[in-house]
Formats: C-alpha cells, structure tokens, sequence
C-alpha cells in the first residue's frame, strides 16, 4: 500500500469528517490530512497552495451538497487550474440521484463515485487503486 | 237372273233333242251360251276337268281370268269340228266338236250348244308304238336331266311303278316299294294331302287329268315342293292305269314365294307412304287400284271398283283435265318417261282432293302401243292450300314480287310486279318469263340458273340503263323456294325501284359533306338523337365535356346521363316538339359527366322530320357552362353564408371598413358587444373609437421593428391581412361605455376583381377564454410549486436522510473498530441492527422516488429472452440448491420495450420469489412464457409453489413492507418495487393464485414493434 502524504477533504459534515480522518488515521492511510467545509474554501486555498507551489494533495475527498460552493463548482473552477501534479479526486456523496452520477462521469478529473457512508474497507480499496 | 245352266236345262224340258245331242256328242264336255247375252255361258264340269281345272276351284272362281281365256277360246271356236284348247298344263287339247243353235218355238236362234269328244289317238300302230317308245325313253331321259321322276299306277293290279327320279325326288333307297296309300302319305297333311287324294280319286275314276304344285315331307325329314302331273288310260271306260311325272320344283316354288313377299313388302311400303297405287291396261282399260287410292277420296275399294276411264273422267276436275291428258299423251308418245300430274279429284263428300299423280308405262304392245301403266297417287291437297295461299300473299304484296316454278314459269306476281313491269293486262300465269321478256340477258339467266339451284342472290343497288337511255336504280333479290320435301320448287323474285332515293341521296351526300365538317369541328357540343333518346352521332366537343370516348357516349341514352331532376322538363319540351307545337328549345341543365360531376349545359335541340313530316331525328346543341355555373353558385353559397353569418352571429362583431378605414359594416354582434348602433358607426366612424391607442401604437412599432413599414392608424389592422390572406391577433376593445374586453381579431382583405375594396374584421369576445386560461395558469403554478416541493422532499429524504444514517453507520463501525470489546454489547449490536434497517429503508424509499420521476423517454426495446436467460444464469446456483428448474419459453425474438436496469430486477424479484416460495415436493419448476394481448406483450411467470390466498392477500400482495409468508426472507418490498416499476414503464401485474397449486403473475409490457 502506497503511503499517501496530503489527503483533502472538502465536506461540510462535521460527522463524516470526523468518521474518515479517524479512520485513515486508524488505517494509516496518510500522512496529512486538510480539511474544508465548503468548495470556496477548498477552491481559494488549493489555489494559493498550487501557485505558492506548495505541497499539493494526492487525493481529494469531495462531497457535493455543501453551502458557498458546491462540489461541482469547485470541480468547474478547480480544474481550470493549471498543475502538473496529478491529483485524484473521489466523489464521496450520499446522493444517489442517477444525473449526479452521470453527470460526475463526465469529469477526467473525477476518478470515481462512492456512496456514503464510507467504511474503512472501502477507504483501502480506493488507495489500493 | 236366270244361270245359263238354268236356261240350258229349261231349253232341253222344252225339246228333248237337245238331252240326245248331250248325250251323244257331249261325252267330253258342254259348252251353252246365251244368244241374247252372250256372256251369260256355262262350261259343264266335265270339260273344265278335262282342260285340267278342279272343278269345285273353277266354279268358285268363275270371275278368273284363266276360266275367262278359256271361255273366250271356246266361244270363238264352237263353229269348228275339231278344236284345240288350251289345258292348264300348257298343252293343247284336240277335241271333236259338235255344235248346235237352240231355237224356241217360233224358229229364233236362243242359244248356241257346243259338245265335245276328246280325239282318240290311233294306238295300234305298231310303227307309232316303236316311236313312241323311242320318244318315252328320250322323254325319261330329258326328265332325269331336269329332276322330273315318272310314276305310275296300275289300278287293276293296285301296283305302283317308281322310277329312279321319283324314288331320289322322295329319298327314298331305290328298292323302295310304295303302295297307293304310302305314296299319298309322303305328301303333307292337309290341303296337300286331300288336293292330291282328291285328283288322283278324279283322275282314276273320270279320267281328269292334274297338274299339282304340292309339299311332300321326305323319310329324312325335308320338305319339298313337287309338282305332280297324272292322267289315266281307261279301256272300255275303266281305269286301267294312272301315270305321270313327278317333279322337285322347291328351288322354283321357293323363289316365287320369296318374289311374292317381296311384292308384298313392297306393297306395304307403299301403304305405309299413304299412296294410293293403281296399274291400267290402256288397250282393255281394265284397271286396278288398291284401298289407299280409294281410301283418298273417301270410298273403299269396293266402292269405287271398277274404275274405268269414265269413271276415272267423272271424277277429275273439269279445268285439270285437259292437262293431264296432254301429260298422259307425251307419256304415250315416249315425250317424256314418265307420266306426272297434279290435279284435282272429287272427293266422295263433294269436295276437291289435290293428287300427284305419277306413273310409268311398264309394258308395251309388240306394235309399239303403251300396253300397261303402273302408279301412284299422293294427297297434295295440304301442300297445294299452303302453296296457293302463297300465291295470294304475293299476288296482294305491295312490292314488286314473283314467284315463279322450275321452268322459269310465273306461278305469281304482285300487283306492283305487274304495274312495274308493264304486264297488267297481259295474261302471266303459266307463261314463261323468258317469253314475257326475251329481250332479257344472259347475265340474268345465268343468275336464274344458279338461284335453282338453290343458290340466293341480292344486289342493293343496281344499274338499269333503259332502252331509251334513262337510268333506272333497283334493289333485286332473287331466291328459290322449296317444296315440302325439300327440293328447288322455283324462284323468287324480288325487285323495287329506288332510283328516286339515288338522286336524293346523291344531293345528300354533297350538303353532308359539309356539314359534317362543320359538325367535327364545332366549338359546341353537338349530337344526333334518334326518336328513343340513343345517340346516332356526337361530336369530338360533347365527348370531351363529358369525359366518354366516342364509343362510350353511344352506349348512353341523353336520359341516362341528364340530372334527374332536369329530366321532366327535358323530356316535356321534347314531347311539345314531337307533337310539332314547337321548332326547337332552348334549356338549361345538367348532364353527368363519366366521373359523376354534373355539368352545366344549356341544350338547344331541333327536329329534323321526314318528307312524311315524321320526326327522322333531334338535332342537339349543348353549351358547356359548369364553369360559370360553379363560379356563380359558389358565390351564391358564399352569399348566402354570409349573410346568414352576419344575421346569427350576435356574439361576433363584424366590422368591415373600406380602404379609408370609414366603417361600413357593423353587424348585430358588433352592437351587441360594443353598445354602439349601426346608426352610429355606419360611414361615419373609423376603428379608432373601439381600440385602445396604446395597443394601435405598439402595434404600428412592432410592424415597424419586424418589417420595417411605417403604419399609420388603421392600416395596423390591414397590413397582415395585406400580407396573408388573414391576421388574426388579440386586441382590446372599449365599449361605449368605456369598459374594456379582449378579443380575438381576424382580418381579411375583401376583394373586388382582384382589387382590394376593403376590409373585414371578426372579433369574438375572449374575455371568458381569458379569465379561463388565467386560472389554468395559476392552477399550473400550483401544481408545479406542489410537484417541486415534492420533489425537493424527495431530495431530502435520498440525501440528508441518507447523510445521517451514513455517519450514524461510520460511527458505530468506527466505534467498534477502537473498541472491540464492545461489540459483546448488547445495546451496539440492536444499534447496528437499527442503523442497517435504517439504511436498507432510506435505499428503498429512493428506489421509489426515482422510479416515479422516471419518465417513458427512456423505455428502450430489450430482447425479453436474453434479459431473462441473463437473469436465470445469475441465479443458478440458488436455482440448483433449491432443486427448482426454470423453464425459459419466452420465443426468443421477443422484444418489450423497458428500461434495462427495472427489467433485470423485476425479472430478478419475479424469479428468485418463485424459489423462495417453492412447495415441498420435489418436481418443483418456474415456467416462463409470454402472450400478446393488444397493445401488451404479457410475461407470465408460472410456478408451482405455495400459492398465495387471494381472497385475503390481494389488497395487500403488492403494497410496501407487507409479507403473508413466514418466509425469513420475506421483507414485504420487492413486489412493491416491482409493481411500481412495471407502472413507471407504463404496464400492470396481475396474478392468478391458489394455495398449493401455484402462483402466476402476469406481467404487461409494451410491445416493442420492431
């Protein structure tokens, strides 16, 4: 298992970020973990940390009902950036509404869709890919 | 009368020297006769029997012609001393003859007795002996030749003599010895038998002689005709011998009694044919006919019998007499072969018989006299009444007609014949028509010829060029007629005088010809109609207004194709113009064309009459005018229309203005709707005091922006209708009073000539359609406000519901992940439990939500079989554990239409319920299959598990979370999911049910058509 350094997590549920830094904390999953709790937020300091050419994160968690911005517009703007560093982002929702889904697949940058709640398990199974 | 034997004897009672005389010269024979009749005589028996007739036969047959022969032979010879007669057997019998007047008292000759003794010939002779002899061998010898056998019978020794011949004739051995009684025996019973018994008794004892033609049956069985001759040698006046010969005539015998049925069959052939047949001896006139010659005439034979030419004159008519005679007269002088006459006979009841009378002179006398006639006489009375009616036919036939017999003989003519030909006072009948006309030509008799021959021949126009140069046209026509029996009876002839016709044809044809051009080409219709309706002629014009070819158009009657309701004036016009109160007519109607359009004419017809004043034929002239007539009956409909429209419609406003925008119309509705009168609004007011300026000023802008034309005033109004045919739009209108309404405006553009005159407005008040829509609208808003709050809750319960129960579900793992020491805990385990309850229910509910925003769009065409065969390999192993077998009957082009994802899971659901609710028993299957039933292809999903009771369950078998199984999978939401999946894809389920029999559910799908 590859040991990630920087894991973003973009949710406005204070409950499911609780849940999942402990449990990659428990997995050891990663080294460091951010955390936003809106897509602005995520956007304005991704951004600063991208141009400041600062370490980036190697995977983004992303709910997408949040207030401010949401997960698509945080997806339509933070794609707009440019940056080499390959970054994976997981769609991590509890809506199972059938456009949201297609609607994700049509993002390169989104590597998959996963319906909360996200177990542990689950959690390895994405790092192992 | 007396009998000459009465007479004789009353001639010897008076003088007994007469007996002497008998006595002494008659030994032989007596002969009297009457002086004062002459054919009153008397032969005595002795002399017949001498000149071989059996006396009993002779005197029965006094009549016959053989005693007469003999008579007339001993009549004529009673002067000589020595006679010859003639015997029976063809010999002549030499005979001394004494003969003697009978005087009465007064010394008057009375009667003439002859006596006679037959000559004795000189037997003593020994020279005449030696000859005879000799002669008797020659004879013996001739009669072997010719089968003629002698025998003979010694009556004193009561011996009897056969010679070889005899013997052979009797088949019997040659040492045969007949005696009297055998030898009569041969001969057949009866009148054989006693004829021969009979003369021989004569022969022996009056020394008669015979000649016999009799039947003898031979020992072996055949019969034979023989003749027999026998005569007797008397010494001292006994019997001393009887001999003769004895001939087989059976070959002769048989051919004559063969030629003898022959005469009768032919005799009965002509009986049969109704003919009389009669046969005269012209020298004797003796004559004989049979009863059907009589039997014509209405008398027996007896009757008429004899016939002599006196009598055959007594019966002929008068006027046919003479004919005949001239015909028998060529018949005699060997003119003709045969004799043929058609004459008239009296019948026995007064009246005339017409006979044909044939016959055929058979025999002549050796100086060249016709000797006998034989012929027949046939009834023609039937034929010559058809033919004489013929005649009168003829004769009072108004045309010119002849008829005329084989020989080119008239039998008849016409009156007009006669007037024609310039024969009235000339005597015709009987006479030749060569003879009447022998200036005729060969051409004709060449044509005369033929026609008798049974040959017909007509000629409808013929040349004459007379004598004098004039040119005569006939029509001729020559043909034969026939008898009854079928052959050429003569001719024919028939022949009229058209030369008046010629010359008016002729004229004809010129004033024809050009009218027929012009009636080819006429710009007009035009026809020819006979008396009964039927086309004789139309031209190229009246065929192309109705649509027929030519051909088609005479199939018609003018009735046949006029508007029934034009017909009655048609045809009354035409009756006044055949009644000749009129020259012609004039008339508008309809005809049908071929494809049934009526078709607007107007008819001129004339009669054109005869010289006879009788119509010949209609002249009709026919106008096509269904263009004007469609044109002005569409404008009187057009008319009639709007006014009605302008009269009814009280709630519409028609407003028409004319191109200065001053109104002039202003119908009912417009008051009604506006509270101004005509009065007011007529040529007085323009569109400006009913609409709102504000709206005429948008307008005149949006014209502007969109077309860039400036319209001022009224002419917003116009200018769509000056672009289309019509603009509609909605305006405002102000009443009188000031209130406003909607309404819809639609202007048309009204046109005179193709030039613009002015326009018309419909408004209809929407005010109601409106305030209608307005509430639809806000009724709209609330039913989507409703459907999006529905909406949005639906969102809430998918995601936030979904949210919590997802964080309390990461809690409690987390939790259990630090401290597995409380997983032993009671109350986190019935936590988890709940936690994973909540979450399966959260799942189902969005299934739910989802299906009913799911929409038909989707529906796509699924291949039933693949997706069910898919479905059955997913659950073979829960298939194979449960021991259930799956039948997949589904043909497998079947399509539905459906969305991928509910078909898997209904198929799923439909499929694993059948093994959940299986029966105990062991043959337990799923047997799936489909129906079309309409617009649905039905899947039914068949099992034979526990069944479902209906009567309890149905209400409830497909609703949420209810179970009716004690089944510990049983969590009461597939069917429910299912049901609603197959309502989102716009089907239905229906299940059949009984405990421990089975479950079918029936799934409705829509068809996927390809």
């Amino acid at each position: 298992m590859r040991k990630i350094n920087i894991a973003c997590i973009i949710d406005d549920d204070p409950i499911f970020v609780f849940g999942t830094k402990r449990i990659m904390q428990l997995s050891d999953f990663c080294t460091h973990v951010i955390v936003y709790d809106n897509g602005k937020d995520a956007y304005d300091n991704l951004k600063a940390t991208i141009l400041a050419n600062e370490p980036q994160p190697d995977i983004i968690l992303l709910d997408l009902n949040m207030p401010i911005w949401d997960g698509w517009q945080f997806l339509d703007e933070f794609i707009k950036i440019p940056n080499d560093f390959p970054i994976i982002i997981y769609i991590i929702t509890s809506s199972v509404d059938p456009a949201d889904v297609e609607k994700a697949k049509k993002y390169d940058a989104v590597s998959n869709y996963i319906v909360k709640p996200i177990t542990s398990a689950e959690l390895k199974r994405i790092l192992e890919n | 009368m007396i009998s000459p034997k009465q007479k004789l004897l009353d001639h010897i009672k008076q003088d007994d020297s007469i007996y002497d005389f008998i006595q002494q010269w008659g030994i032989d024979g007596t002969y009297f006769t009457d002086a004062m009749h002459p054919e009153n005589e008397w032969i005595n028996p002795r002399l017949w029997i001498n000149l071989g007739y059996d006396y009993p036969e002779i005197y029965s047959e006094v009549k016959s012609k053989e005693a007469n022969i003999i008579a007339i032979g001993i009549k004529h010879n009673i002067d000589k001393n020595v006679v010859h007669l003639l015997h029976k057997n063809g010999s002549k019998l030499s005979m001394e003859c004494k003969s003697k007047s009978i005087k009465d008292s007064e010394g008057k000759t009375v009667g003439y007795l002859s006596c006679y003794i037959k000559k004795k010939l000189d037997i003593t002779s020994k020279k005449y002996l030696k000859k005879l002899k000799k002669q008797e061998e020659f004879l013996e010898k001739s009669n072997e030749a010719a089968l003629i056998g002698y025998w003979e019978v010694n009556v004193i020794k009561q011996k009897i003599l056969w010679s070889r011949i005899t013997k052979l004739i009797h088949e019997v051995p040659v040492d045969f010895e007949p005696n009297l009684e055998s030898a009569i025996n041969f001969f057949n019973d009866g009148v054989h038998k006693e004829r021969i018994a009979y003369h021989f008794n004569l022969c022996a004892t009056l020394g008669t002689t015979y000649n016999l033609e009799l039947q003898i049956t031979t020992p072996k069985g055949n019969v034979k005709w023989v003749r027999s001759i026998g005569q007797a040698d008397f010494s001292a006046g006994v019997c001393k011998r009887v001999y003769g010969t004895f001939q087989d005539i059976t070959k002769v015998k048989e051919a004559s009694l063969a030629l003898e049925q022959e005469k009768e069959k032919l005799q009965s052939i002509i009986q049969s044919t109704n003919s009389g047949t009669w046969q005269w001896n012209i020298q004797t006139d003796e004559t004989e006919h049979n009863e059907i010659w009589a039997n014509i005439l209405g008398y027996t034979l007896l009757e008429v019998t004899p016939v002599t030419t006196e009598k055959w004159k007594s019966l002929i008519h008068p006027d046919d007499l003479h004919i005949s005679n001239l015909k028998m007269q060529d018949c005699f002088t060997k003119k003709v072969a045969y004799y043929e006459a058609e004459y008239r006979l009296k019948h026995k009841n007064g009246h005339w018989i017409w006979v044909l009378d044939k016959g055929k002179i058979i025999s002549w006398t050796p100086d060249g006299k016709p000797l006998l006639m034989f012929g027949i006489h046939l009834d023609i009375t039937e034929q010559k009444k058809s033919i004489s009616r013929n005649l009168l036919f003829i004769e009072h036939t108004p045309t010119a007609i002849a008829m005329l017999d084989n020989n080119m003989n008239y039998l008849a003519a016409s009156k007009k014949w006669q007037k024609d030909y310039e024969l009235t006072d000339k005597q015709i009948i009987g006479k030749s028509h060569y003879e009447l006309f022998p200036e005729i030509n060969e051409n004709w008799k060449a044509i005369h010829k033929l026609c008798l021959k049974g040959a017909a021949k007509h000629k409808d126009e013929d040349k004459i060029i007379r004598l004098d140069g004039s040119v005569q046209w006939i029509t001729w026509s020559i043909k034969p007629w026939f008898t009854d029996n079928g052959t050429v009876g003569g001719l024919l002839m028939f022949t009229s005088d058209i030369t008046a016709r010629k010359k008016t044809e002729e004229q004809l044809k010129i004033s024809e010809k050009t009218f027929r051009e012009n009636f080819e080409n006429a710009a007009i219709g035009m026809a020819f109609i006979d008396k009964n309706g039927k086309w004789i002629k139309v031209n190229a014009r009246m065929c192309e207004m109705l649509g027929y070819t030519e051909h088609e158009m005479m199939q018609q009657t003018f009735q046949d194709i006029t508007h029934p309701d034009d017909l009655a004036l048609d045809l009354q016009l035409l009756k006044e113009l055949v009644q000749g109160k009129r020259k012609y007519y004039h008339m508008e109607k309809r005809y049908f064309s071929k494809n049934k359009q009526p078709i607007y004419i107007i008819l001129g017809v004339s009669a054109a009459r005869g010289e006879d004043n009788e119509i010949l034929y209609f002249i009709s002239q026919i106008i096509d005018i269904t263009a004007q007539k469609i044109a002005e009956e569409q404008l009187e409909e057009n008319n009639s229309k709007m006014k009605a429209l302008f009269e009814a419609s009280t709630q519409v406003a028609l407003i028409e203005i004319d191109i200065s925008g001053v109104i002039k119309t202003f119908n009912t509705g417009a008051e009604n709707l506006l509270g101004y009168s005509k009065e007011e609004m007529i040529d007085t007011e323009t569109l400006s005091i009913i609409h709102l300026p504000s709206e005429i000023e948008a307008r005149s802008r949006e014209i502007k922006e969109k077309n860039n034309v400036i319209a001022k005033g009224f002419e917003v109004f116009t200018f769509g209708a000056n672009k289309s045919e019509f603009d509609t739009r909605e305006w405002t209108y102000v009443k009188k009073d000031g209130t406003q309404f909607p309404v819809q405006l639609t202007v048309t553009s009204v046109k005179q000539d193709n030039v613009v005159t002015g326009y018309l407005g419909i408004a209809t008040d929407i005010s109601y359609i409106k305030k209608t829509e307005k509430e639809i609208q806000s009724l709209m808003e609330v039913t989507k406000d409703q459907n999006e709050r529905l909406k949005n809750f639906a969102h809430i319960v998918s995601h936030n519901l979904r949210s919590h129960s997802g964080n309390i579900a990461m809690m409690l793992d987390l939790f259990a992940y630090e401290y597995p020491e409380i997983q032993e805990n009671e109350y986190i385990a019935l936590l988890n439990t709940a936690s994973n309850n909540l979450k399966e229910t959260i799942t189902h509910l969005n299934e739910v939500v989802l299906m009913n925003t799911a929409t038909t769009e989707n529906l796509e065409s699924l291949n039933l079989y693949e997706y069910l065969e898919k479905t059955i390999n997913n659950i073979a192993a829960l298939a194979k554990s449960e021991s259930v077998k799956i039948y997949n009957d589904i043909e497998s082009s079947t399509c539905i239409l459906a969305i991928p994802a509910y078909l898997e899971s209904i198929l799923l659901n439909f499929v694993t319920n059948g093994i959940k609710y299986k029966s105990n028993h062991t043959d337990n299957f799923i047997r799936i299959y489909t129906t079309i039933e309409k617009d649905y292809i039905v899947l039914h999903v068949e099992d034979n598990g526990i069944g479902i009771d209906l009567k309890k369950n149905r209400d409830k078998l497909f609703g949420m979370y209810k179970t009716f199984h004690n089944n510990k999978d049983a969590r009461g939401i597939g069917l429910f999911i299912s049901k609603n999946q197959v309502e989102a894809m716009n089907g239905k389920i229906e299940v059949q049910s009984e405990i421990n029999v089975g479950t079918t559910f029936k799934i409705y799908f829509n068809y996927a058509k390809n």
